[in-house]
């Protein structure tokens, strides 16, 4: 089991580099097979046991978007941070562009 | 508590056991209960009401003398609450309006939160408009936020503002009816069957509608006992979520994809007549000075404009959703705050709904005007829809409170030409003299005016004793 998360998480990492550099497949596949390795992720978790209602879909599935949510940020950010280190802030590049079109 | 004054307890307010409204003399009260004491006091105390109110974002309230109470019972406090002009139900708005009102919905949520409380549930009808701003109505919708407790809100969120959304976007903005049928929110199920793979393939519409489905179905069935622990800076991230899926929702149309979304240009009058019959409108208006307005088939709103006065408040109806629209989003652009764009079929308008009929009011329910605008639909009522000129007199009558500024449209105009290009002629009672006659059995005719250039006659009438 805790091989199947590693390899999850490990596919996540990959694929979602891969598309942040614009290797490999489009970014908006590579989200989807994110969602659905987290999906996984998630529905292997073991759930803490307490008390049920007809809500207790909507109560389960906040964990796992707001999971969702933060991923994409955490990428983002990521994706931002490796963009700036290896060619710059890319703001700057863009301002510089501009003026060097002027 | 005094027992000698009249009061009557809002039907609708029955699910909250912390409180109720009622009316004394057509003020708003509400009556909060000792189980909510804790609560209120730490909603007042912790600065998040005022914070709220200086955002303009809550309705505004102030406590009063305990003797103004309903009931004795459970009786902790009373407060009196700012009356909204005109009340208006999700399934009446425009799809910017429900999109502001869940954007309102998640602020406040965001807001709450950083206070250490919580909103109880997320009912688009605890949202109200006064003219073009949103405005949450619930006082009593807050509670202290749980260490590590999900959004009891989510499910209803999600039904009442992002499904209908979501469909009105990428389905037809009629689906917004499927709210009048649902009166608690579209079921998430019946939504994902009917939205089109174009947003189920969107990462954020996936998560809260689609997989939010899968698991509610899963559950529903599931006799094991479960519990889930959400952090807050989880719950935070998934309200910020929710704010830029419904954020990025931007409702696409041609200018005239429908009959009525680029009237204006399309209208069988000259610049002149135009003018001249907004200045035949405004004298109108200002011999009647009316405090409150139909505009019964107002489009965009261009004649609920005219005359305008801070004293003066205008419910603009429509029959389409995207005239509707763009009224709201040029009120929205001028804030105003006394038009209220609003979408009602006449000829089969707002019912009351809900629990026997009595919890959602029908719209002729909700307050009379003063005056009534009836511009350039006489003929729609009357050859559209076969009725009588008594039949249209005695509905206008039965709501305006006195006055009728109508519009008579007379057979040979090209616009009613064309209801009649494709069916048989069967009104010969449809003429000028047999409007008057029979409009004369319920109105005085105060002024009669022809607009130039065309052969449209505007009046002016006052309703009979």
């Amino acid at each position: 089991m805790l091989k199947l998360i590693n390899y999850c998480i490990f596919c996540t990492f990959i694929l979602a580099f891969n598309s942040k550099l614009g290797i490999g497949i489009e970014g908006d596949i590579v989200k989807k097979i994110i969602l659905v390795l987290f999906c996984i992720l998630v529905l292997l978790d073991k759930p803490a046991y307490a008390y049920l209602d007809p809500a207790t879909g909507s109560m389960i599935i906040q964990s796992l978007v707001a999971s969702i949510a933060g991923f994409l940020i955490f990428f983002k950010s990521l994706k931002n941070t490796i963009i700036s280190f290896f060619w710059g802030d890319k703001k700057e590049s863009d301002a510089q562009i501009d003026e060097n079109q002027k | 508590m005094n027992t000698d004054i009249p009061k009557q307890r809002e039907f609708s307010s029955f699910r909250d056991p912390d409180g109720f409204i009622y009316t004394i003399d057509n003020n708003i009260y509400r009556q909060i209960c000792s189980s909510y004491s804790e609560t209120y006091n730490k909603f007042l105390e912790s600065g998040l009401y005022s914070t709220l109110i200086e955002k303009n974002l809550l309705i505004r309230h102030e406590e009063v003398d305990a003797n103004l109470a309903y009931s004795s019972e459970n009786a902790w406090k009373v407060i009196k609450v700012e009356k909204i002009p005109f009340v208006s139900y999700p399934y009446e708005w425009s799809f910017e309006q429900l999109k502001d009102a869940a954007l309102l919905t998640l602020e406040i949520m965001k807001i709450a939160l950083s206070y250490d409380m919580t909103l109880k549930d997320a009912s688009a009808f605890n949202v109200m408009f006064i003219g073009s701003r949103p405005i949450f109505i619930d006082t009593l919708s807050f509670k202290t936020y749980e260490k590590n407790k999900p959004w009891d809100g989510y499910n209803q969120f999600c039904r009442h503002f992002l499904a209908p959304l979501v469909l009105m976007k990428y389905r037809d903005l009629r689906l917004l009816d499927l709210f009048k049928t649902n009166i608690d929110g579209i079921p998430l199920d019946l939504a994902v069957k009917l939205m089109p793979l174009k947003a189920k393939s969107k990462i954020g519409l996936f998560a809260h509608l689609v997989l939010h489905s899968g698991f509610q179905n899963k559950y529903s069935s599931s006799s094991s006992k479960k519990e889930t622990l959400l952090s807050k800076e989880s719950l935070i991230l998934l309200i910020q979520n929710l704010y830029d899926t419904v954020k990025s929702l931007e409702l696409k149309y041609k200018e005239n994809s429908t009959e009525w979304g680029n009237y204006y240009n399309n209208t069988n009058y000259t610049n002149v007549a135009f003018e001249q019959k907004k200045q035949i409108i405004t004298n109108f208006i200002e011999k009647c000075q009316p405090k409150v307005v139909f505009d019964i088939g107002g489009n965009r709103g261009e004649f609920s404009r005219i005359a305008q006065s801070i004293e003066r408040y205008t419910i603009c109806f429509d029959i389409d959703p995207i005239a509707v629209n763009e009224n709201y989003k040029i009120a929205r652009e001028n804030k105003e705050e006394n038009i209220l764009p609003f979408v009602l079929d006449l000829n089969n308008p707002t019912s009351a709904l809900g629990w026997q009929n009595k919890e959602r009011k029908a719209w002729s329910d909700r307050g009379n005007p003063d005056l009534i605008t009836a511009l350039a639909l006489i003929h729609h009522l009357a050859i559209s829809n076969n009725l009588s000129f008594e039949s249209i007199a005695e509905l206008f009558s039965s709501i305006t409170n006195k006055y009728l500024v109508i519009e008579f449209v007379p057979k040979h105009d090209s616009k009613v030409q064309i209801l009649l290009s494709s069916r048989k002629d069967i009104f010969p009672n449809y003429t000028k003299e047999d409007f008057e006659i029979s409009f004369s059995k319920k109105f005085r005719i105060l002024k009669t005016e022809f607009v130039k250039d065309s052969e449209r006659c505007l009046y002016l009438m006052e309703k009979r004793d």
